[in-house]
């Protein structure tokens, strides 16, 4: 008696454990959105473009949603090397100035990526998370003020699709 | 004074009766005579209380020799003889002074040798003094220099591993982008 228990408790629990295993997002609708990412980041300022650092990454995770992460430096300056050692408080000041102006342009584009990544991610369950966080990079002679290290925004794929636009979705949004 | 009376017999009292009752009687009434009179008599009277010296019997003339000067006194008002007595006197102490006195034995190699070593140990002490202030400063800038390098040198090494890190994640997109292009 107690082996057939065991038995049917082992036939019951087969189909879900196969079901469980397979994710609702595979990995290659991640990896599309990942190049996406790349390059919406990239040709944010054709003329004088942002560098995006390192590969956009991203994970889905089962019943919180898709996430992707990524790092840019907003404004690439001058590096310091043997022939150029010091930098100038001019040039200080421009990269920050640069930086600044671009915050509002590197957010709307955030705002843009989550709308594209809900409509593209078919297979998300509505009612979970679509999120983005975006790293920027500073160098260490880098005036800081006023500047975040890193934006995250996130809202449930529903809202996402809901909305018309992007600016007008409700999106949760974090800065560090 | 016009009243003719002789005032001063009366005073030393050499007038006779009769004159003195008459000195008496103008004196009560004229003024000037009885002032003169009262000046007389305080005369009298300063004389009477001086006390009676005798008068030298013996009678001597200038050309004594009892007035002649003294030698000493001849020479004390002589300025010649002052001026030679001086200088015989000078010439006689530097004389004795030369003699009597004679000038203290000095050393001079011992002197010397005392004033060498003093004048070494003093410039040896100001050396050291000049050195250990020498090295106290020294040492002061060398930390700082040390410390300043020290903090540049970590700030070049942050630096430099942070340019490390840029450019590795330059490269590992590229890397990434070079074989996703080969792949297709």
């Amino acid at each position: 008696m107690r082996i057939a228990v065991v038995a049917l408790l082992l036939f019951c629990t087969l189909p879900g454990g196969s079901m469980a295993d397979s994710p609702k997002v595979n990995r290659a609708m991640i990896e599309g959105m990942q190049h996406s990412l790349d390059n919406k980041l990239s040709n944010l300022w054709p003329q004088d473009p942002a560098e995006v650092l390192g590969v956009s990454q991203g994970t889905y995770i089962q019943g919180y949603g898709a996430i992707f992460l990524g790092e840019v430096n907003l404004a690439p300056a001058t590096r310091l090397s043997p022939f150029h050692p010091t930098v100038s408080a001019d040039e200080v000041r421009r990269t920050h100035d640069k930086k600044m102006q671009r915050m509002a342009g590197i957010r709307s584009a955030m705002r843009a990526m989550l709308v594209d990544s809900a409509r593209s991610l078919d297979s998300l369950p509505a009612d979970e998370q679509v999120a983005v966080g975006l790293s920027l990079f500073y160098w260490k002679w880098e005036n800081r003020d006023g500047l975040p290290s890193q934006i995250v925004m996130h809202a449930p794929r529903k809202v996402l699709l809901q909305s018309a636009g992007a600016e007008q979705a409700s999106i949760a949004s974090e800065e560090f | 004074m016009s009243c003719e009376l002789d005032l001063t017999g009366y005073v030393v009292d050499e007038l006779a009766k009769r004159e003195r009752g008459v000195v008496e009687d103008h004196v009560r009434g004229c003024q000037s005579c009885r002032e003169e009179l009262d000046r007389l008599n305080l005369t009298r009277s300063a004389l009477a209380s001086l006390e009676d010296e005798e008068i030298p019997r013996r009678i001597a003339f200038v050309s004594d020799r009892v007035f002649e000067p003294r030698w000493w006194q001849t020479m004390w008002h002589s300025g010649p003889v002052m001026g030679f007595a001086s200088a015989a006197l000078l010439a006689a102490a530097i004389l004795a002074h030369a003699f009597v006195v004679h000038p203290m034995a000095v050393d001079t190699a011992q002197v010397e040798k005392r004033i060498e070593s003093q004048l070494n140990a003093r410039v040896q002490a100001a050396v050291n003094e000049a050195q250990a202030r020498q090295s106290a400063e020294f040492a002061k800038v060398l930390d700082a220099t040390e410390h300043r390098f020290e903090t540049q040198r970590q700030a070049d090494l942050a630096n430099f591993l942070q340019a490390d890190e840029y450019r590795q994640k330059q490269m590992a997109r590229l890397e990434v982008a070079s074989n996703e292009a080969s792949g297709q």
